[in-house]
């Protein structure tokens, strides 16, 4: 059913591209979401690539690939998105996150604030390449495909963003405790 | 949280946690994005077909070919250009980006993957050179290098630190300066290099705005080439202490350098009576880049402006491979 609609698609039909695009735009903004921690700029992103793969759609020669394809332009356009957002942003410092120590009640949420900002310290492929792997459940071969890169370069790239995020978790720790030992 | 063990279950967690909905209207704008958005036209493998067709005799032959004809290309071209004034340079060959090069930047301006068009631009040639374009070019002694376009005759020069480029003389000119630097602060008209302007688009142009005797205009964001900055446009105030006489006897003040300071290219002046627009860029890892439009006449710089919008439209900067 769907490749009909891909081949309809790339043939100029647009209805045919709004039915395509319609079940599949709240899992491509969760993958945005995720990567770029941002809603308003998530829509933006999968707005930005949906047009790309309408203008490029018919030089998709396998109708069968659609998927995989969107979800390539769609990490590519948000890792476009937030390399120029951390240009922007580059002098800018993360403003410690002020409140009451974490008690066990608060710990998940100390957790998921902890996350956030040891994420956003990620370069934006490696923010990728982790939303690909542990939302989106691909392995090293999925990856590739999707980053177009060879297998073992993808599986060396997961190993370092997880090593990447666990050094960002450190020192986002390191500069709590700094703080607190300041106050 | 122990890390060492729950990393990843901790980001399976987290990452499961995140709006699960467009908001209204998102497929209305999709489709207005494209109905307004031509599509592309497959291009049929027609090589593939063709190549199928030829024997193993006639693909050596053509390899062959292409090699005389590249190493031909690759001793001639040297001479192609003129490096000091006055000598006659050959005529530019016309070069236009392929479509490939237009997808790959419209479909992602981020991807480090060089497009093609830099494969197909020309470098531009040290020194001084009569003729440039139309064509695509690459200045590639600095990084990131910039592939750009030129649609009409310029005449240009550049160095290790940027370049140069003018059409109808030297009264409308774009200038381009990596890792610029404030020159002959204090009315001294000794022409040195000075200190680096800032690492930051935001340092350079306060650096600039904030010398005596130039009025500028408030700083605007601003993106060329991929890379974010932002832009002024300035011009000598009435009663300028830092102005100098140029050759030709007119008032005018060096604004910005580049950093070896080696050759002309390497110096934007602003004239009595003029106003330059100056985008400063951000390179990354502290680097910034200047481009400077320059009338040398105050009232002309917004003609300037339109004329050098498409160049300045054009400009790729990436990273080399």
């Amino acid at each position: 059913m769907d490749s009909n609609l891909v081949g309809e698609a790339r043939h100029g039909d647009q209805e045919a591209f709004i039915a395509l695009i319609r079940p599949r735009s709240n899992r491509l903004l969760a993958i945005a979401h995720r990567i770029l921690r941002d809603f308003d700029r998530a829509e933006d992103a999968v707005q930005d690539a949906l047009e790309i793969a309408w203008r490029d759609l018919p030089g998709l020669r396998d109708p069968d690939r659609f998927d995989a394809w969107l979800r390539k332009l769609l990490v590519r356009v948000c890792i476009g998105q937030a390399t120029r957002e951390r240009r922007r942003s580059a002098n800018l410092r993360l403003l410690p996150i002020n409140g009451p120590a974490a008690p066990d009640d608060l710990a998940g949420i100390a957790d998921r604030d902890q996350l956030e900002r040891g994420f956003r310290r990620l370069a934006p492929d490696q923010r990728a390449i982790l939303v690909l792997h542990h939302f989106e459940g691909y392995g090293p071969a999925e990856i590739a495909d999707v980053l177009g890169i060879p297998a073992g370069t993808a599986r060396s790239r997961l190993h370092f963003a997880h090593r990447a995020m666990r050094a960002a978790l450190e020192a986002d720790a390191r500069v709590a405790v700094a703080q607190g030992l300041s106050t | 949280m122990n890390r060492e063990f729950d990393l990843e279950a901790s980001l399976d967690r987290w990452m499961a946690d995140g709006p699960a909905t467009v908001s209204d209207g998102f497929i209305d704008a999709v489709s207005d994005r494209i109905s307004r958005r031509r599509q592309r036209r497959a291009r049929p493998d027609l090589w593939r077909q063709s190549v199928m067709q030829i024997g193993r005799k006639q693909l050596s032959l053509a390899a062959g070919i292409l090699a005389v004809a590249a190493a031909v290309a690759l001793v001639v071209r040297p001479f192609g250009f003129a490096t000091t004034p006055g000598a006659t340079p050959s005529p530019a060959p016309i070069v236009t980006p392929s479509d490939r090069a237009t997808q790959t930047t419209n479909a992602d301006p981020s991807i480090s993957t060089p497009p093609s068009s830099a494969a197909a631009a020309l470098p531009l040639p040290a020194g001084f050179t009569t003729d440039l374009g139309p064509g695509t070019f690459m200045f590639n002694r600095a990084q990131p290098r910039l592939v750009f376009k030129l649609t009409g005759a310029y005449s240009g020069s550049s160095d290790a630190t940027g370049f140069r480029i003018s059409r109808g003389g030297f009264n409308a000119e774009i200038v381009v300066l990596y890792d610029p630097r404030i020159p002959s602060r204090g009315g001294s008209c000794k022409r040195t290099a000075g200190a680096q302007a800032g690492t930051t688009p935001a340092d350079v142009i306060a650096d600039l705005t904030q010398q005596v005797g130039l009025e500028a205009s408030q700083a605007e964001p601003v993106s060329i080439g991929g890379l974010p900055g932002v832009f002024v446009d300035v011009e000598l105030s009435k009663d300028a202490p830092d102005a100098c006489l140029s050759h030709a006897g007119q008032t005018n003040m060096q604004l910005l350098t580049a950093g070896t300071f080696t050759a002309d290219p390497a110096t934007v002046h602003l004239d009595d009576n003029a106003r330059i627009r100056v985008y400063v860029l951000d390179a990354g890892q502290g680097r910034t880049i200047a481009i400077a439009i320059n009338t040398h006449r105050g009232t002309a710089l917004y003609v300037l402006l339109a004329d050098a919008k498409p160049v300045i439209e054009s400009f790729a900067f990436e990273l080399a491979p």
